[in-house]
C-alpha cells in the first residue's frame, strides 16, 4: 500500500474466467472447472485449501458475489462444487462451457494444514465432510500429502489436472504415483451426504481410508458422517477438520471438545461484499475481546471448533 | 471535448471530486486492496460509537431484487480504537492526495452522540457524518431521524460540542423528509446525507421465519434509486445546505442523475458490494460523462436539469 496517487497497484482484482467444464455430478449437485483468463498478464494466487472465491454473476437477482470454496486447483485451474439451490447456483449450472465469469482473487483464511502435521504426530488426520461441504476438503486432501509426505502426491489417472500447484504458489509439473497407506499420519476422509455420494473416488486417491454415510442408509453408513465417526476406535492423536452444514459442525464440535481432539471448522454464512468491507458475514466466537464477532470472509471462513459458539 | 473541473465546495472544504464511499461499504485495508481511494472526494468510516457495539447476529444480509436488505447493526471498535488504529493508516494512504475523511457517528442517546463525535472531532478528520438513521438498532439511530424534535435536538446538541462539519445523514422512512431536513438545518447541521436505507424485510418460506436475524432490515441497492433520487430533488429545494445524495448508484449516469437532482456529491455504498472497486470505476464514467455531454464542471451538471 502506498501513500497518495502515486505508484499504487491493485493487491487484488477481479478477472475473467473460462468455463471448461460444468456438470451434474450428482443431483442437483454441479461440479465446474474454469481456467482463469490472463488477459493483463497477472499471475493468478494459488488457493490455499478452505479459501474460497467469490463469483460475481449479473442480474438483478444476483447483485452480490457468490462465495464457493474450491475443490481444487492446478496451474490457473479451479474447480468448485456446488448445489443448485438457490438463484444464484442455478443460474450459474446453466453456464456452458467456453463461457465466461468473473471472479475475485482465493479469498480469506484456509485450513491450517502445518497445526495439523505438528499435533497429529503419528495420529490420524480426519476430513469430515457433510454434502458440498466436501468439497474444500478434497484440495486439503490434496496439499495435506503434499506437505507431509513431502513431494507430489497427485497419483496418475482420473484427475485432470497436468501438475499441482503447491500452497506457496510454484506450480510442480511432477506426478509422482502416490501408493497408500503406508504414510504417516494416516488420512481418513469421512463424508456424510443425504443420499447420493459424490467426489468418493478422488478422495480415495489422497486418503488411507474414506468412509460414506448416508442419511437415507442408501450407500455406506445409515446415519450421519459424525454418527459413524463416533463408532470408529480413536487411536488417539487425532486432528479433525470439517465443512457441512452448521448442525453438523456443532455436533462435531461437541464430539471434539469431549475428546480433547482439535478441530478445525470451514463456516458458511450468507456473505454481503464477501471482501471484509460490510461486516454483513458474522461467526460468534468465545473471546476476552470486546467484540466477539469474527469475519466469515476474512477472518474464516476456517475457525478452531472450539472458538465458535454454536448455539447462537 | 475538454477535461471538466471535479472540484466541488461542501461546507467550506474543497473537495477534488464529488465521488465518496457510503458508510458501512468501506474499510480502507480491504476496499483499498482493490481500488486506490486517494482518488476519491472522500471516504466514509464506517459508523462509529463512543465505545464499541457488538453489532446483530447473523444473518445480517439477504439479498433481494436489485439490493440487498442488511440488518449488520452498527458492529464497531468504538471511537478510540478506530483513532488509534484505522485512521492513521487511513491517513497513509491517503497522503497528500487531499481525499476527506467522513466519518459516521452513532449513539443510543444524545449524550452518546455527543461523547462519539467529540473524540471524533479532536481526531484527523474532516466531517463528522451523524447516523440518526440506521434502522436496525433498537435505541437512537432512526428514533431521532423519523421524528423532527428530535432530529434537531441530537444535532443542535452536537453541534455545540464539535468544530468540524456536521452533515447529518437522513432516513427515507419519513412521510416527509423536507420536515426533518429543515428541523435538521435549523438545528446547525452544515451538510445533509440521504437517503439511507429503506426498511424491509424478507421471509424463508420453506423455513417460515424472516431471513435476517434481526427480522428487519434496510433496502439498499439499485432498487432505491428513485426513491433516493426524488428525496434529493425535494430536500435540495427545501433547504440552503449542500447534499450528498446516494442510494443505488451503480454507474456514472447514476451519480449524474444524484448531481442533476440537485446533490453537491455523491456516495456508492452497495455497488461496492457488488464490485469492490465499483467507488473509482463510477468516478471514471462521471468524469467521462461529463466530458461527452459538455458539462464543464459540477455546478454546470447541478444547474442542468429543465
Amino acid at each position: 500500500m502506498s501513500a497518495g496517487t502515486r505508484g499504487w497497484t491493485a493487491e487484488k482484482r477481479l478477472v475473467f474466467a473460462k468455463i471448461l467444464s460444468n456438470a451434474e455430478i450428482a443431483r442437483t449437485i454441479y461440479r465446474m472447472e474454469f481456467e482463469i483468463m490472463d488477459e493483463d498478464g497477472n499471475s493468478y494466487p494459488a488457493p490455499a485449501p478452505g479459501q474460497f472465491i467469490n463469483v460475481y454473476l449479473t442480474g438483478g437477482r444476483m447483485l452480490l458475489p457468490r462465495p464457493f470454496s474450491v475443490c481444487d486447483s492446478a496451474a490457473g485451474r479451479l474447480t468448485l462444487v456446488y448445489g443448485a439451490v438457490g438463484a444464484g447456483t442455478r443460474a450459474l449450472a446453466g453456464f456452458a462451457p467456453g463461457e465466461r465469469i468473473r471472479v475475485g482473487p482465493p479469498a480469506g483464511n484456509g485450513f491450517d494444514v502445518a497445526a495439523a502435521g505438528t499435533a497429529a504426530g503419528r495420529g490420524r488426520i480426519v476430513l469430515v465432510g457433510g454434502g458440498v461441504g466436501a468439497a474444500p476438503l478434497l484440495l486439503l486432501a490434496r496439499r495435506i500429502r503434499e506437505t507431509l509426505d513431502g513431494g507430489d502426491a497427485e497419483i496418475s489417472g482420473g484427475m485432470t489436472f497436468g501438475g499441482a500447484a503447491s500452497a506457496t504458489g510454484v506450480v510442480s509439473g511432477v506426478n509422482a504415483t502416490y501408493a497408500p497407506p503406508a504414510r504417516s499420519p494416516a488420512l481418513h476422509a469421512v463424508l456424510g451426504y443425504r443420499s447420493e455420494p459424490f467426489l468418493v473416488s478422488a478422495f480415495e486417491k489422497y486418503c488411507d481410508q474414506t468412509d460414506v454415510a448416508t442419511d437415507d442408509g442408501a450407500s455406506g453408513f445409515h446415519g450421519t458422517a459424525v454418527d459413524l465417526l463416533k463408532e470408529q476406535t480413536l487411536t488417539g492423536g487425532e486432528f479433525f477438520f470439517a465443512c457441512g452444514p452448521r448442525v453438523m459442525l456443532r455436533a462435531l464440535a461437541r464430539f471434539a471438545g469431549g475428546q480433547g481432539i482439535p478441530l478445525q471448522v470451514s463456516l458458511e454464512e450468507r456473505m454481503g461484499c464477501g471482501y471484509g468491507a460490510c461486516l454483513g458475514c458474522a461467526c460468534k466466537v468465545a473471546s476476552p475481546a470486546e467484540i466477539q464477532h469474527r469475519k466469515v470472509c476474512k477472518d474464516g471462513p476456517v475457525f478452531n471448533g472450539s472458538e465458535v459458539v454454536w448455539d447462537v | 471535448m475538454c477535461k471538466p473541473d471535479l472540484r466541488v465546495r461542501l461546507c467550506g472544504l474543497e473537495w477534488k471530486n464529488p465521488v465518496a464511499t457510503a458508510s458501512g461499504t468501506f474499510s480502507a485495508r480491504d476496499s483499498g486492496k482493490y481500488y486506490d481511494f486517494s482518488r476519491l472526494g472522500a471516504i466514509t468510516a464506517k459508523g462509529l460509537s463512543a465505545v464499541p457495539w457488538q453489532g446483530n447476529p447473523a444473518p445480517r444480509v439477504a439479498e433481494t431484487w436489485g439490493g440487498m436488505l442488511n440488518a449488520i447493526g452498527l458492529e464497531n471498535p468504538g471511537a478510540d480504537r478506530f483513532i488509534a488504529e484505522e485512521l492513521p493508516f487511513v491517513r497513509d494512504c491517503i497522503g497528500n492526495a487531499g481525499t476527506r475523511v467522513i466519518v459516521n457517528v452513532a449513539g443510543h442517546s444524545v449524550e452518546e452522540y455527543c461523547m462519539a463525535a467529540e473524540k471524533l472531532d479532536a481526531a484527523d478528520v474532516d466531517m463528522l457524518e451523524l447516523n440518526i438513521s440506521c434502522p436496525n438498532i433498537r435505541e437512537g439511530g432512526i428514533g431521532f431521524g423519523t421524528d423532527p424534535r428530535m432530529a434537531a435536538a441530537v444535532t443542535s446538541a452536537v453541534r455545540k460540542r464539535v468544530k468540524k462539519p456536521l452533515i447529518v445523514k437522513l432516513t427515507p422512512n419519513v412521510t416527509d423528509i423536507t420536515e426533518i431536513a429543515r428541523a435538521a438545518e435549523a438545528a446547525g447541521a452544515d451538510a445533509l446525507s440521504l437517503i439511507n436505507t429503506l426498511t424491509g424485510m424478507r421471509i424463508d418460506v420453506k423455513r417460515r421465519a424472516p431471513v435476517l436475524a434481526n427480522g428487519s432490515g434496510g433496502l439498499s441497492g439499485p432498487a432505491v434509486k428513485p426513491v433516493a433520487v426524488l428525496m434529493v430533488w425535494r430536500v435540495a429545494r427545501a433547504v440552503g445546505i449542500p447534499i450528498i445524495g446516494m442510494g443505488g448508484i451503480m454507474c456514472g449516469e447514476d451519480a449524474a442523475e444524484f448531481l442533476m437532482a440537485g446533490a453537491s456529491a455523491v456516495a456508492v455504498g452497495t455497488a461496492a458490494l457488488a464490485n469492490p472497486a465499483a467507488p473509482a470505476e463510477i468516478l471514471e464514467e462521471l468524469t467521462a460523462f461529463m466530458a461527452e455531454n459538455g458539462f464543464a464542471d459540477v455546478e454546470a451538471l447541478r444547474n442542468a436539469l429543465r
